[in-house]
């Protein structure tokens, strides 16, 4: 295959994201190409196939390898995961390109198997993680939660200059009055 | 692995909007794909759970033309029939069953859980704790916010002006409740400073009032006391009081009948201290007279007298006790004595039994018996010795008792005079205090009293009751005269005025400071709202960005936020997405197309239920939460729901049938304990929708990888 600059950082780091969220992962070769590995990586949900190149251009050239490997290994003892498989590319460069006509068209190719195209992506693992978002879990909600209102709203009076007892007796009274309002 | 999120087992409906007969809808998976075409009937099922938790759909309501207008219950319904929502819940794994029955003026929500049955507000009350753990947070603003997603509802934020904008992201953000807060701070203030300025005039009306009623009380007094009876009475009262109350000293009578009275209550005051003063008088000078006389050698002699004889009594009793005790031991002796002798007298024989000499019995009997006598004799002097003693220790207690009897009669006497003098220096500061009062007396009275002059204490009490019976007949001549009634009516409203000034100023001055308070209050508010607004944007923003991301509508603009403010006193807040890369924002109504645009309202919706949790609402229904979406988006929806459903019991709808077929293909249920369910809606007639249900299958999976 004509050469592709490939990004190990961003692959090994790919790897251990995926591995720290269960995901079994296992580094395959990019046929004809020496020293050029993918990841194979799959959950209960999901089937992926990770490459990282230096650019965009060797994104495209890993995607049509990745793809036509990935696609080969899909069988239907799979069950209904074969519907779920994703080709992920990866590039540290790229970002101001996020908008060209072929990126886009990469990313919107949803034949057989779903592109995901993150192009600048910095290579370390908040960068990574946000690229591989899609499989992972959402963010933890704040510990806390949100806040009763009222509560922030009594500490917000205080920083804008009322003391706190006249805070408090607003907002109470404010509570009574809507209250008895709506009942 | 956690339990499916699950708290809506199913929902039946009635008579309600698109449904006339009576269905049932099951719910029991932590997913639900509803799916069907416009029309059908999906939106009145999520209408319908909307109204069962809130009793309303303020959707609806502002939309009603007229308040009779009936929008609740189902159109072809029988007449009188009432709308009916049944939901049953699982809640801290107790099964309970709401249900909800009205119409669009009012409803009635019934809780039942085993044996409780609760009715009305109660039942409201315990459905808001059950699904929101925190009776503080709104159960209302929990479902509009982060409960049930409506499309055009989030679409209408992004769509409005700035200010609504700000209003409907306040109420996106949880923040309804507090949103009129601000307007109550500015009515408040506007309230208070009207009340405030009310005061202040009405403080300065009665301030006038009070100033021309004094001017027009010293006209009346000025007038009365030019009265031709007035002062001719005046004139022959003070002559008279100069004659006959010559103690005192009066250089003007008063002109108002009020300083009249005043005038004759202080004669009376003065009357009866004199008259107590020459009474107690009288009293210590009986005392003074009659006191016993004390001669100080004696009363000396006396005390040293009775020392003297304590000692001598203490001696006594000590020679006293040395003749007891030799009596006693004398006795003890002779008695033992008495005793040998008689045993050894029948005892005596011929022979000493030591030295074997001849013994002369009779000789020997007689000597014993002088002995014994002799002993009798020496104890009769001893009990002679001891009786002289206790005779002399008598005579002198007598002695003792009688110097003491005379010794307390002295100090008695001594202690009455030094109270009679005690009494007496009193009496003399009274006097002086008399002599100094108030009242107006001639100065040559006030030294005489002050000295304690009885004559002038009589002097006093005869001038006083003079000036009293004029101060009387001078009060009511003020009194009854026309001229003199009209000045006590103005007297009293002088006195009426001057009090409500006082507490008009009092209520003036307290109303600005509240005025002040509420106006820095109002100022707060606004800038308060919007702090709080900004503050939970700070906490939902790194979710929104996954979860924007994860959506990722634009190539370009990947983050989005709003950027609020305070403008013109308002809140505000201005949507904005932002190429990161290139440092470029703008407007998502404006550079977004209408399906990005709504993916921009649903990220915030959804970051919201989300960020809720463990408060907030336990699931999640998306009434076709997106439209005219691209694949991407949708795919990238899909796989997002199944993350929700690990926390949320997710219901989810859509009107597009290829996004209805990814959704439960993406959703369905993957590994045992994981349900998912289908309901399609395939038609509509009069009798409500055709509904089709059924529970998706589970699939096996299959891996290519070994697990590591």
């Amino acid at each position: 295959m004509t050469e592709a600059k490939l990004d190990t950082r961003l692959l090994l780091l790919a790897r251990r994201i995926l591995e720290r969220h269960h995901f079994r992962v296992q580094e395959r070769q990019v046929e004809g190409l020496e020293d050029a590995t993918w990841l194979l990586a799959e959950s209960d949900y999901f089937v992926l196939g990770v490459a990282a190149g230096v650019e965009f251009d060797d994104l495209l050239l890993l995607e049509g390898y990745v793809v036509e490997s990935l696609g080969r290994l899909l069988q239907d003892h799979l069950g209904p995961k074969r519907w779920d498989s994703y080709v992920v590319l990866l590039s540290t460069s790229g970002a101001e390109e996020r908008g060209r006509p072929d990126v886009v068209r990469l990313q919107h190719n949803t034949r057989s198997i779903r592109r995901l195209v993150a192009l600048g992506t910095a290579a370390h693992e908040d960068a990574v993680a946000s690229a591989l978002a899609t499989f992972l879990p959402l963010q933890e909600p704040p510990m806390q939660g949100l806040r009763p209102p009222f509560d922030e709203l009594i500490e917000q009076l205080v920083l804008n200059g009322v003391d706190h007892e006249q805070a408090s007796a607003a907002v109470a009274s404010y509570r009574v009055q809507r209250d008895t309002d709506e009942s | 692995m956690n339990p499916e999120p699950l708290t809506i087992l199913s929902v039946s409906i009635e008579n309600f909007r698109g449904f006339r007969d009576r269905q049932t809808i099951e719910l029991d998976a932590s997913a639900t794909v509803v799916s069907g075409s416009n029309g059908k009937g999906k939106t009145s099922f999520f209408d319908a759970v909307q109204w069962l938790l809130l009793g309303s759909l303020s959707r609806l309501a502002s939309l009603a033309s007229r308040r009779s207008g009936e929008y609740i219950i189902n159109r072809f319904a029988d007449v009188g029939a009432l709308a009916s929502v049944t939901a049953t819940l699982r809640l801290d794994e107790r099964i309970v069953i709401v249900s909800r029955s009205g119409d669009h003026r009012q409803s009635q929500l019934r809780w039942e859980a085993g044996d409780e049955t609760l009715v009305g507000a109660e039942a409201e009350s315990a459905l808001a704790v059950g699904l929101l753990q925190n009776p503080e947070n709104s159960l209302r603003d929990a479902v509009l916010t982060s409960g049930v997603l409506q499309q055009d509802v989030v679409r209408a934020v992004l769509e409005d002006d700035p200010k609504n904008r700000y209003r409907h992201m306040a109420t996106f953000l949880g923040l309804e409740e507090i949103a009129g807060f601000e307007d109550q701070a500015k009515q408040g203030a506007e309230e208070q400073g009207r009340a405030a300025k009310q005061a202040r005039d009405e403080h300065s009306a009665t301030e006038q009032q009070l100033r021309a009623a004094e001017a027009e009380l010293a006209r009346l007094e000025q007038r009365l006391a030019e009265l031709p009876e007035i002062t001719q009475a005046l004139a022959s009262m003070q002559t008279e009081l100069a004659q006959r109350a010559p103690g005192f000293e009066i250089q003007e009578l008063p002109t108002q009948s009020a300083e009249a009275v005043a005038l004759g209550q202080l004669a009376r005051r003065v009357r009866a201290t004199a008259e107590q003063l020459m009474s107690d008088d009288a009293r210590l000078r009986d005392q003074e007279a009659n006191a016993p006389e004390v001669d100080a050698d004696e009363l000396a002699g006396l005390r040293n007298k009775l020392a003297t004889l304590g000692q001598e009594i203490a001696n006594a009793e000590c020679a006293l006790e040395l003749a007891r005790g030799q009596y006693a031991s004398a006795r003890q002796r002779a008695s033992d004595l008495a005793e040998l002798a008689a045993r050894a007298i029948p005892l005596l024989g011929e022979r000493c039994p030591v030295c074997t000499q001849t013994i002369n019995a009779g000789e020997v009997e007689v000597h014993l018996r002088e002995l014994i006598d002799a002993g009798g004799e020496d104890l009769t002097a001893l009990a002679d010795a001891s009786f002289a003693a206790e005779q002399l220790v008598a005579g002198l207690e007598q002695d003792r008792g009688r110097v003491r009897s005379l010794l307390e009669s002295q100090e008695v006497a001594v202690s009455r005079i030094a109270s009679v003098k005690a009494d007496r220096e009193r009496w003399r500061q009274s006097c002086a205090e008399l002599g100094s009062s108030s009242a107006p007396l001639r100065p040559d009275t006030r030294e005489a009293i002050a000295g304690g002059d009885a004559d002038a204490l009589r002097l006093l009490t005869q001038s006083a009751d003079q000036v009293a019976a004029t101060a009387d007949r001078l009060a009511s001549l003020l009194a009854t005269s026309g001229l003199g009634e009209e000045v006590e009516r103005q007297r009293s409203r002088v006195d009426v005025l001057r009090t409500a000034v006082a507490e008009l100023a009092e209520r003036a001055a307290q109303q600005s400071r509240q005025a002040e308070r509420t106006k820095t209050l109002a100022g707060a508010a606004t800038r308060a709202v919007a702090g709080v607004a900004r503050e939970r944007f700070a906490v939902l923003q790194p979710v929104v960005d996954d979860i924007f991301g994860r959506l990722a509508p634009h190539p370009a603009f990947t983050t989005l936020g709003f950027e609020m403010g305070v403008s013109y006193r308002s809140g505000v807040a201005d949507p904005v997405v932002k190429d990161p890369e290139s440092g470029v924002t703008g407007d998502p109504l404006l550079v977004f197309s209408s399906s990005q645009a709504n993916v921009a309202a649903l990220t915030y919706f959804l970051a919201l239920s989300w960020t809720a949790d463990p408060q907030g609402l336990p699931f999640l229904l998306l009434d076709d939460p997106l439209q005219s979406m691209d694949d991407v988006n949708a795919l990238g929806f899909a796989d997002l729901c199944r993350h929700i459903r690990s926390r949320r019991q997710l219901v989810v709808s859509t009107h597009e049938r290829r996004l209805a077929s990814l959704l439960e293909r993406k959703l369905a249920p993957r590994s045992e304990g994981v349900r998912t369910r289908i309901i399609r809606f395939t038609g509509w007639d009069r009798g409500g929708p055709k509904i089709e249900q059924e529970e998706a299958e589970l699939e096996p999976v299959g891996y290519l990888l070994e697990a590591s």
